[in-house]
């Protein structure tokens, strides 16, 4: 057998396919559907691109008989609403409309007047999903995908994968993981965890045998106020950047539902995050604001150690 | 190391099962209970297989040792593609060879137990099956039409079909149904040497059935079905006759002229993750208008080994009481014009062992194509101590069979 590694990029991040298989040609094969199915995601739910359902999406808003979407966004979006449902409206894709008055790269806090004013436009409860038709009532409210369609995309590479007959490999999508299936001797992928301020150095590892883990953290995107950090993970419901955690992974069974609940708890925050997290009963690694880590994975690392 | 996981067992969170749910709904795992696309690319298969009944032993009847009994050798072909986004189809060609010797009627032996008269020319006879399938897919739901049409020297059929399936709860129950109807005409052969055979007959069938599919979780699915079947025509057998003890007549094998049947039938399915296995579970009850009803239990267990080899062995238990006018033979002028001898209509129990073999591979090279190699084997065999309630007299003529079964198919 033979590893297959091609690293590339889309999304927005850096993304690489880990595939064995008895050929060359097979493992080609493979690569040119696999990030194919990539790029059909990434253009299909790219805010930036104006051919995109999002795109046409965010166009629609306002107008009272919004559009019907297909098949596969339905689903998103009905998952989009029991996530919202399960978290007590914390995960909410229409909150990405805040990003107008968070400008991470002009080092400038909004006022308060301003997040009024955007607020009103933020709220998965305000829009009107009843499959196949979305409605954004408000002229000026968006819809973002880029909260969980990466992490859908990573399962479903690796889902067709194995579809096609591969047996062992695993899908990155940015740090979005999705397991093909373990190593061919049967060992388990060994997955760093970076450590959030030290973004080359990792703070744990992590085997996977199969499903998916998924990474938030606030080192991706922020920035520095006066001393303060703002993240890029905001409270749809305040409209403010939350603390507590610095990062979060989880492990699931799929690497949607890990990026779900990774964002959750930022949300949450650290205490709250945690008890989330302990709820669910998932795999998780936390490193709060005081650099602590802890989460089952820790005691786990601390066990074999 | 081990990756711990919290969730003790079965506690898993309200919000992690409503996560998975979702999750399930949008990969192709939900698919088990949904079809909701045009099956993709194209599938070509062909099957052969070889059914083969067990001489009669020499205590219930006289074997026809040269030709043996019933035979049937089958060979299908089938083609399936989607035509556009929205519509599928589905052509299968079926050619079957039958030959040997079957049951005609019984007669007394010396202390008055049924014995076993096969016919005596032997049966030759070939037919031809024709089936075309298509199915339009909505974002919901499936509808489905079906023409058909079946030649043999001494019978023909035409039927045709209308079903439809829709997909509700976020995909997890589907709710199924469907109508059909089968047009037949029966010339026998031998009519003229044979008083006993009509000449031309004809029976109509009509069936009707509802069934809902559950997914109870991540592993496990229960199906439930009803169906009722009415027949109407003529529903006896014109090569089989009933003998009468006084006077040595022979009578035509009479049953009704109507038949209302029902059966229901449950399935349940689990995924067993940690040995790659798959447990079937299914129970039928039928019950119709002239008086038989039975129960059939069979469970499988589809193993997987790696990603490429699945066996299935299995196993099935089959019981029935009698119709109300089997006889194995009459003493007398029958007062009543209703009466059959047909093994088929008495009472008895079978059990069936089957093992299945099912070898998937690739090949990606110059266009990708993915091969499924099948063979199976089952065995049957059925008696009247079999059956729940044992009946007095046993029917001579009860089978015992070998089924050898070999397919292929190629997905392109």
């Amino acid at each position: 057998m033979l590893l297959a590694r091609h690293p590339f990029r889309a999304m927005g991040s850096p993304c690489e396919l880990h595939l064995y298989g008895g050929t060359r040609a097979f493992c080609d094969a493979l690569v040119e559907l696999a990030v194919a199915e990539v790029r059909r995601f990434e253009r299909k739910y790219s805010r930036y691109r104006d051919d995109s359902v999002t795109s046409a999406i965010n166009r629609s808003a306002g107008d009272p008989d919004g559009l019907v979407v297909d098949d596969e966004t339905a689903r998103l979006l009905d998952y989009a609403a029991t996530a919202f449902a399960s978290s007590d409206g914390l995960f909410d894709p229409t909150s990405g409309v805040l990003r107008r008055v968070w400008n991470l790269k002009s080092g400038r806090v909004p006022e308060p007047s301003e997040l009024e004013a955007i607020l009103p436009l933020v709220g998965w409860s305000r829009l009107r999903w009843e499959a196949p038709r979305l409605v954004l009532p408000q002229a000026g409210m968006e819809l973002d995908f880029g909260g969980f369609v990466k992490e859908h995309a990573a399962d479903r590479v690796a889902e067709l994968c194995r579809q096609r007959g591969a047996r062992h490999g695993m899908v990155d999508l940015g740090g979005d993981l999705a397991v093909i299936g373990p190593h061919p001797d049967g060992k388990p992928w060994v997955v760093g965890i970076r450590d959030p301020r030290s973004p080359e150095g990792a703070m744990a590892s992590v085997r996977l045998g199969g499903g998916g883990i998924a990474t938030s953290g606030d080192y991706e995107r922020c920035m520095i106020v006066d001393g303060v950090r703002y993240t890029h993970v905001l409270d749809p419901r305040t409209g403010w950047p939350v603390s507590g955690l610095r990062s979060v992974s989880v492990v699931a069974d799929r690497c949607l539902i890990a990026g779900t609940a990774t964002t959750i708890a930022m949300l949450k925050g650290a205490r709250n995050g945690a008890l989330w997290l302990d709820e669910l009963g998932l795999p998780n690694l936390r490193m709060d604001d005081a650099g602590e880590i802890s989460g089952t994975l820790a005691d786990a690392e601390a066990e074999a150690a | 190391m081990q990756l711990r996981r919290r969730q003790g067992g079965s506690k898993e969170s309200a919000a992690l099962r409503a996560l998975t749910t979702s999750a399930l709904a949008l990969s192709g795992l939900a698919r088990v209970a949904a079809a909701d696309t045009p099956i993709d690319g194209v599938q070509t298969s062909y099957s052969f297989s070889t059914y083969a009944e067990d001489d009669l032993p020499e205590s219930k009847g006289v074997p026809d040792t040269e030709h043996g009994r019933y035979e049937v050798t089958t060979q299908q072909a089938r083609i399936a593609a989607p035509l556009t986004d929205h519509i599928d189809f589905a052509l299968e060609v079926t050619h079957e060879k039958m030959s040997g010797a079957s049951p005609w009627y019984n007669v007394p032996d010396a202390a008055g137990s049924p014995i076993q008269i096969l016919s005596g020319p032997t049966i030759e006879d070939e037919r031809n099956d024709f089936l075309l399938k298509t199915s339009y897919y909505l974002d919901n739901a499936r509808l489905g039409l079906s023409g058909g049409y079946s030649d043999e020297n001494d019978y023909t059929a035409m039927n045709f079909g209308f079903d439809g399936e829709t997909h509700f709860n976020e995909k997890n129950t589907t709710l199924s149904g469907g109508i059909g109807m089968s047009f037949d005409e029966i010339n026998p052969v031998d009519a003229e040497t044979e008083p006993t055979r009509p000449t031309h007959e004809t029976k109509q069938t009509y069936g009707l059935n509802i069934g809902l599919a559950q997914i109870l979780n991540r592993r496990s699915l229960i199906q439930s079905s009803l169906s009722y079947a009415y027949g109407t025509g003529y529903l006896s057998d014109p090569y089989k006759e009933v003998y009468q003890e006084l006077g040595a007549v022979y009578h035509p094998d009479m049953r009704p002229d109507n038949r209302h049947a029902l059966s229901w039938l449950t399935r349940y399915r689990r995924h067993i993750e940690e040995v790659e296995a798959t447990a079937h579970l299914s129970y039928q009850y039928y019950w119709d208008t002239w008086g038989i009803s039975s129960h059939t239990i069979e469970a499988s267990w589809y193993q997987s080994f790696g990603d490429s080899l699945q066996i299935t062995p299995s196993i099935r238990y089959y019981t029935q009481n009698e119709a109300d006018f089997y006889v194995s033979y009459l003493r007398n002028t029958p007062s009543d014009d209703e009466f059959s001898s047909d093994y088929r209509l008495s009472t008895y129990g079978a059990l069936g062992f089957g093992i299945k073999a099912e070898y998937t591979f690739r090949t990606p090279w110059l266009i990708d194509v993915e091969w499924k190699l099948k063979a199976a084997y089952e065995r049957y065999i059925s008696a009247g101590d079999l059956a729940w309630d044992s009946p007095s007299v046993e029917a001579p003529g009860l089978v015992d069979f070998k089924v050898y079964s070999f397919g292929i198919t190629a997905v392109f």
